[in-house]
């Protein structure tokens, strides 16, 4: 047996070794930046589960592109469990029976059951909200829940009112049981028959909302948020149709992100294939992969660092795009500068893809933290003969893409010069390119 | 609470933590630039799971930080560590002794297997029990007994760190420190 004071040697030897470590300055923000992006990853990663239990992906995938939440909502499930219904239509009992039948019929049909949250109901299903809207009739439904893996859960159900008259499931989502955070933990949804109602539930706190995103060469953006007004349990708002172009967003008070419960959606909005390039061709997500086009000179650029890039755009200053960046394609290199980029398609929810391209500048010390030029393109259109053509600011040249053709451009002095196949860095004294024998100008 | 209340939870606890933490983190991995990955990392998935962890964050970093310790042992392929070189911080603000103390406790630390090295950090760095030891390493009081007694034996006799006075190493005068000055 080792005496205590046998042992303070070892004490003071270990305490000398370790003395004088100090963290970085800057440890909390980079801690919280990449903090973030581990839980937007992981949201990310829970809804490819999820889009794989949704119609073979393509149906679901656009939903999944979606901003995930980052605001915590631990108390929420239980505020939604223990007050009594609220909504102009608390008391009519006939809808809350139909609400709840409908409930019991169809909840076990929502795709979130595969992921083993769902199956075991622990209490009695609640309406917590029963309210009308310009859509109709519309209902949340609240279900204690154990999951597959013995921890509590909460199941909560959206519904509208479908062109008949009868209630229709809009989307179904998990929320998070106090100290056991789980699931994307929506708290709004669309309804009406081009989901063009969004409703809020209330739970305290300050909620705004938004119908677009504003495009800019560095940084996609909303500039129209508005608040919502809560009348006895939920906020009812008119917003543009969503059901072929999903734009629509909800932020809580601290400017994060609120799920909308769409996403099990029964009748998801129309995947946008983007430029269909990913490979094997037809092979069907996700058992294909995206297109890679690496760009000569590469140095020392991995797979990985390429992967790691396309999550930069989520670094918080702008509209996260989900997992839906390089979805389709990557191009990769390194501008006439040497530095790094990386070019993707991109998508943010609903809206028509466009390709972004990052570059990381000669100045930024550190692949993860350092600071990434943002540039984004136009919507690509599959039909042009160059779907891709964006150019680089400063003097850094055009980035242009087309799967499977040859590319060659024409510099200003009147000469072609050979650019390699599916995508290339053309100098920005490019004027037109050559796409297999089609001529397209710059 | 508020998510204002949870995101400066977590700051105050990165702010007053961190530096403990990494100083263990620094005797896990016996490198200085290893050892600020692996905080980071640590400190990362805290932040992912603070709701849960906040009522015992000190425990849920540790755990997460010895366990990352161990898995990167393994990940590592038991290959030896590279010596430290010019890599130990800052040693001109150190007492050139304390510098000789330092780059031979790293050297036998690096000689113990993960569990053995965490277990000695975890008692004798960070004056931990041996329960709490245990809960953090998720393995028996006697396991960590066991572990404690082999890795303090094999660190002494790697660093010279005699159970009896005088303690070698650290005296400034001692013939050690001279000898590899």
């Amino acid at each position: 047996m080792t005496s205590d004071l046998d042992l303070d040697p070892v004490r003071r030897a270990l305490t000398i070794t370790a003395d004088g470590v100090r963290p970085p300055a800057d440890l909390t923000d980079r801690v919280r930046r990449g903090g973030r992006r581990r839980v937007r990853r992981r949201r990310a990663a829970l809804a490819g589960t999820l889009a794989v239990l949704l119609a073979g992906g393509t149906a679901g995938v656009v939903q999944l592109a979606r901003p995930p939440a980052s605001a915590q909502l631990g108390g929420v499930a239980e505020l939604l469990l223990d007050q009594p219904t609220r909504g102009d239509l608390a008391d009519d009992r006939r809808w809350l029976s139909t609400v709840l039948a409908t409930y019991r019929r169809t909840r076990d049909d929502s795709p979130l059951r595969g992921l083993g949250l769902t199956r075991r109901p622990a209490g009695e299903p609640h309406v917590t909200w029963a309210g009308s809207t310009p859509a109709g009739p519309a209902a949340a439904v609240v279900q204690r829940m154990w999951t597959d893996r013995h921890q509590p859960s909460v199941f909560i159900w959206f519904a509208g009112t479908d062109p008949a008259g009868r209630v229709e499931p809009v989307g179904a989502d998990i929320l998070a049981a106090p100290g056991r955070p789980a699931g994307w933990g929506s708290r709004a949804f669309l309804t009406g028959v081009d989901r063009s109602t969004l409703v809020v539930l209330d739970v305290g706190g300050d909620v705004q909302w938004s119908a677009r995103r504003t495009y800019r060469a560095d940084r996609v953006v909303r500039t129209d948020w508005r608040p919502v007004t809560f009348t006895d349990g939920a906020a009812v708002v008119r917003v543009p149709p969503q059901r072929d172009r999903y734009a629509v967003a909800v932020r809580d008070g601290a400017g994060a992100y609120l799920s909308l419960g769409n996403l099990t959606d029964p009748t998801v909005i129309p995947d946008d294939p983007g430029l269909g390039w990913r490979t094997p061709a037809g092979g069907g997500w996700p058992a294909d992969r995206p297109a890679r086009f690496p760009l000569a000179p590469r140095g020392a650029l991995s797979l990985d660092t390429v992967l790691m890039f396309l999550g930069k755009g989520d670094a918080g200053q702008h509209e996260p795009a989900g997992g839906a960046t390089g979805r389709d394609w990557t191009a990769y290199g390194r501008t006439g500068r040497g530095e790094l980029f990386v070019a993707a398609d991109v998508r943010f929810g609903g809206d028509p893809t466009r390709t972004v391209v990052y570059i990381q500048p000669l100045t930024s010390t550190d692949p993860r933290f350092g600071p990434v030029v943002t540039v984004y393109g136009d919507e690509v259109d599959r039909t042009a003969p160059l779907p891709v053509a964006v150019r680089l600011p400063d003097g850094r040249g055009w980035l242009v893409a087309r799967k499977d053709a040859t590319l060659s451009y024409l510099d200003h002095d009147g000469r072609w010069h050979p650019a390699g196949r599916n995508a290339a860095l053309l100098p920005s004294t490019a004027t037109r390119v050559r796409v297999d024998t089609t001529e397209v100008a710059l | 609470m508020s998510t204002h209340d949870e995101a400066d939870s977590f700051d105050e606890f990165v702010r007053s933590r961190s530096t403990a933490l990494l100083r263990s983190a620094y005797l896990l991995t016996t490198d200085r630039h290893a050892a600020e990955d692996l905080l980071q990392d640590v400190l990362e998935r805290l932040y992912a799971k603070w709701q849960r962890a906040r009522s015992a964050p000190d425990t849920y970093a540790r755990k997460i930080l010895v366990n990352r310790a161990v898995d990167r042992w393994r990940f590592r392929g038991r290959r030896p560590e590279t010596p430290l070189g010019e890599r130990t911080g800052t040693p001109a603000l150190d007492h050139a002794d304390h510098v000789v103390v330092r780059q031979t406790v790293l050297a036998a630390l690096r000689t113990l297997p993960p569990r053995q090295r965490a277990a000695v950090v975890l008692r004798y760095l960070d004056d931990l029990s041996e329960a709490e030891t245990a809960q953090i390493m998720g393995c028996s009081v006697g396991a960590v007994k066991s572990h404690t007694a082999r890795g303090l034996t094999r660190l002494r006799e790697q660093a010279q760190l005699g159970p009896a006075d005088p303690p070698v190493l650290i005296s400034p005068t001692a013939e050690p420190t001279r000898r590899t000055r």
